[in-house]
C-alpha cells in the first residue's frame, strides 16, 4: 500500500486528462460524421422513423441538450430544495 | 419433487435450515439453493402445475409461462449473485431473510392464482424489511419502519381489490384485467407503490441507502422487478401507465444528479429506468412486453453490479458519500473497472446488455408512433449517462486526489460481480441467443451501423457536455447535503400533523377522564352527605311522617285525575 501512495498514475498528470479532453472532441467528431455523410449518400443509410431523426447528428445534438438541461434543472431545484444531511434526525 | 411445487419454495423452505449450519458448509448450502430452484424452474418447462380446491375455488400453485420464466431465472441468478456478494455476512439474520425474500419473490412470479400472489406478494415486504434493521442503527430502524408501513399497505390494497375482485367475477385466476372497476384501481395502486410510481417512490431512495452493504443489492434486485412483472401480467396495454412511466424516467433524473450518496445516487437513476418498464408495459404489444422482461433483466444485472461495486467502498471505506471518497481507483481497481462495467451497460454502451434491451422498449414506441414518449425516454437515456454512467465511476472511484490506502474488496465480492459483468457484457454480445427466453418470439436486429453511431452519439456527446460542465465548474458541486424530495410532506408536515393529531386526541381522552372523574367524584360527596352519618336520608323518622307523605301524594293524584 505504501508503494501505491508514492506512485504517480497515469491519471494523476494534468496532460493526460488533456488527452482524455481531446480525444472525446475527437470521438465526438467522428460519431457525427457518418451522419453527414449519409446526406451525400456515403457510408450508409439511415433509417429514420420520426422527422427529427432526419436532423444531422439528432442524437449528439440532443444528448448535448439534454444533459444541459439536467444539470441545470438539477443546480436550479437544488437551491430551494438542499437541506443539512441529519435535516430528518 | 413435489407435484406442483412452486420453485420460490425451494429457497423459502431451504432458508429454515441455514440457522442450523455455519462456516463453509452455510456458504455452499445458501449458493446451492437458486441454483437447484433455477434447475426446476427449468426442469418443469411451461405449464401449470399442482391445482388444489379449497372453498369452493382453484388455486394454482405453480403457473410457468414464457413471461414468468424470464422473471424467474433473473431473480433466481440475482439470489446467487447476491449470496456471493454477502457471503463474508455472519449473521444468519441475513441470509434467512435474503433467501426467504427472493424465494417469496420467484414465488409470486409463478403464482396462478391471486391467494397465492397476495401471500407471497406480502411476504417480499416482510422479508425484505430485515435487510434494512440489519443494519442495526437508528437511522436504518426508522428507514425500515416506513419501508415496512408503505409495503405492507400495498399489501393491504392488493389484498382489499382481490376481495372486490373475487367477489364481482368469482375468478381467482392470475390474469390480465381493464382498468375501470374499484377492484382493478387498487390493483394498480398496489402495484404502483412497489413499481414506485411517481410520489409513491420515496421508499427507494430512502430505505435502499440504509440496508446492509449486501441488503441493498438484494432489495434492488426483486420488489420492484416484481411489480413490473405484475404489471405486465395484469395491465399490458393500459394508456394511463405510459404518462406515467413518461414522468417516471424523468422525474428522478434531477435528484440523482444532486445526490451525494452513491447508493442513493444509484436508487434515483434505478427509478428511473423503471420507467421505460412501465412505458412498455403500456405500449403492451409484444415488442413492447419482449422489451419490458429484457430491459428488467439486464436492469437487475447492472443495478445489482453497481450497488455491488458502490457497496464495497462502503464495506472497505465506511462511507460512500462522494464528498468522503477520494481516488479509490488507485487502491480498489477492480471494484472501479466493475463499477466502469456497471457504468457502461446503464449508458446501453455497444456491447453491453442495456443496448439491446432498451432499444427494444425505445423501438415499440416508435413502432407505436409515440414520439413524445419516445423523446422522453431519449432524455432519460441522456440524464442517466449523466447521473450513473459518468458520475459514479468519475465521482466515486476516479477522483484525483491521493490514495485513500482501502483494501481491494474481498474476493467473493469481485466474484459476484465477475459473474454480474460476464452476463451484462455476455447479453451484449449475444443478444440473440438471450432473446430467446423472451415471452415472444422476435425478429430484431440489434447491430445495425446506424444504431451503433447513433448510440455512440447520444454517449460521447453527453460525456462531453460533462466533461466541459465539470471543467468549468457548472456542474452541481457534490456537497454533504440531503435534497429535499416528496417524503418531505410524510416526514415533515405529515409526521407533525400526527403527533399533534395524537396529542389533541390524548388531551381530550384525559379531559374526559378528569370530567367523568369530577362527576363521580360530586356523586360520591352527594350519596354521602345524604346517606352518610347524620345525612339526610340516612336520618330515622316517625312512622307517622311517611304515612303523612303517602296520603299527600294519593290526595294530590286524586285531585289531578278527577
Amino acid at each position: 500500500m505504501s508503494e501505491n501512495m508514492k506512485k504517480t498514475y497515469w491519471l494523476d498528470k494534468a496532460e493526460n486528462k488533456k488527452k482524455i479532453f481531446i480525444g472525446l472532441i475527437i470521438a465526438a467528431i467522428l460519431v457525427a460524421l457518418p451522419d453527414f455523410l449519409s446526406l451525400l449518400g456515403i457510408l450508409y443509410e439511415t433509417h429514420p422513423y420520426t422527422k427529427v431523426e432526419e436532423i444531422p447528428a439528432f442524437y449528439g445534438i440532443y444528448a448535448a441538450l439534454g444533459l444541459l438541461v439536467v444539470i441545470s434543472v438539477a443546480g436550479f431545484i437544488g437551491r430551494f430544495l438542499t437541506v443539512k444531511e441529519d435535516y430528518y434526525d | 419433487m413435489i407435484e406442483g411445487l412452486n420453485p420460490g419454495l425451494i429457497l423459502i423452505l431451504g432458508a429454515l435450515l441455514v440457522p442450523f449450519t455455519s462456516g463453509f458448509i452455510r456458504n455452499i448450502y445458501v449458493l446451492a439453493l437458486p441454483i437447484i430452484g433455477l434447475y426446476y424452474t427449468w426442469s418443469l418447462g411451461l405449464g401449470s402445475f399442482g391445482h388444489v380446491e379449497i372453498l369452493g375455488h382453484t388455486l394454482i400453485l405453480t403457473k410457468i409461462d414464457a413471461l414468468a420464466r424470464v422473471f424467474g431465472t433473473i431473480f433466481h441468478i440475482a439470489a446467487f449473485a447476491g449470496l456471493l456478494y454477502g457471503l463474508h455476512v455472519k449473521d444468519p439474520q441475513q441470509h434467512v431473510a435474503t433467501l426467504i425474500y427472493a424465494g417469496a419473490a420467484i414465488a409470486a412470479v409463478f403464482s396462478g392464482d391471486l391467494v397465492s400472489l397476495f401471500s407471497y406478494w406480502e411476504l417480499t415486504a416482510i422479508s425484505s424489511a430485515f435487510l434494512i434493521f440489519a443494519s442495526r442503527n437508528e437511522r436504518a430502524f426508522n428507514a425500515g419502519m416506513r419501508y415496512l408501513i408503505i409495503q405492507v399497505t400495498s399489501g393491504v390494497l392488493l389484498l382489499a381489490g382481490i376481495a372486490l375482485y373475487v367477489a364481482q367475477s368469482g375468478n381467482m385466476d392470475v390474469a390480465p384485467m381493464e382498468l375501470g372497476s374499484a377492484a382493478s384501481w387498487l390493483f394498480l395502486i398496489a402495484f404502483g407503490i412497489k413499481t414506485a410510481f411517481p410520489l409513491l417512490h420515496n421508499w427507494v431512495q430512502d430505505a435502499y441507502p440504509q440496508a446492509t452493504v449486501s441488503g441493498t443489492v438484494i432489495l434492488s434486485a426483486f420488489t420492484t422487478k416484481l411489480a413490473v412483472y405484475a404489471l405486465a401480467r395484469f395491465f399490458a396495454g393500459e394508456d394511463i401507465l405510459l404518462w406515467i412511466g413518461a414522468i417516471m424516467v424523468i422525474f428522478p433524473v434531477f435528484h440523482a444528479t444532486l445526490e451525494n450518496d452513491l447508493r442513493r445516487t444509484v436508487a434515483y437513476s434505478m427509478n428511473s429506468q423503471q420507467g421505460f418498464m412501465v412505458i412498455g408495459v403500456g405500449i403492451g404489444t409484444e415488442l413492447a412486453l419482449n422489451g419490458v422482461a429484457a430491459h428488467a433483466t439486464v436492469s437487475i444485472l447492472y443495478t445489482c453490479l453497481l450497488f455491488m461495486a458502490t457497496g464495497a467502498v462502503l464495506y472497505r471505506a465506511g462511507t460512500a458519500k462522494i464528498t468522503d471518497l477520494g481516488a479509490v481507483y488507485k487502491s480498489m481497481p477492480l471494484t472501479a473497472m466493475f463499477a466502469v462495467i456497471g457504468s457502461l451497460v446503464i449508458m446501453a454502451f455497444p456491447l453491453t446488455a442495456a443496448f439491446a434491451s432498451k432499444s427494444l422498449i425505445l423501438s415499440a414506441a416508435l413502432d407505436g408512433k409515440m414520439v413524445i414518449l419516445w423523446l422522453a425516454m431519449l432524455f432519460g437515456a441522456v440524464a442517466v449517462i449523466d447521473n450513473v454512467g459518468l458520475k459514479i465511476p468519475l465521482f466515486g472511484f476516479f477522483k484525483p486526489g491521493e490514495d485513500m490506502g482501502l483494501q481491494e474488496a474481498p474476493k467473493h465480492m469481485l466474484l459476484a460481480m465477475g459473474v454480474l459483468s460476464v452476463l451484462a457484457i455476455g447479453i451484449g454480445i449475444f443478444p440473440s441467443a438471450f432473446f430467446q427466453i423472451l415471452p415472444y418470439p422476435i425478429e430484431y436486429h440489434v447491430y445495425t451501423a446506424s444504431h451503433v453511431v447513433t448510440q455512440l452519439q447520444l454517449i460521447i456527446f453527453a460525456a462531453l457536455v460533462f466533461v466541459c460542465c465539470v471543467k468549468f465548474n457548472m456542474y452541481p458541486k457534490p456537497q454533504d447535503t440531503l435534497t429535499l424530495d416528496f417524503d418531505w410532506f410524510y416526514r415533515k408536515p405529515l409526521k407533525k400533523f400526527a403527533i399533534n393529531l395524537g396529542l389533541l386526541i390524548n388531551a381530550g381522552y384525559l379531559g374526559f377522564l378528569r370530567m367523568s372523574q369530577a362527576v363521580i367524584g360530586w356523586f360520591i360527596t352527594k350519596a354521602r352527605e345524604t346517606h352518610g352519618g347524620q345525612g339526610l336520608l340516612s336520618r330515622t323518622a316517625a312512622s307517622g311522617v311517611a304515612v303523612s307523605i303517602v296520603m299527600l301524594l294519593f290526595g294530590v293524584t286524586l285531585l289531578l285525575v278527577y
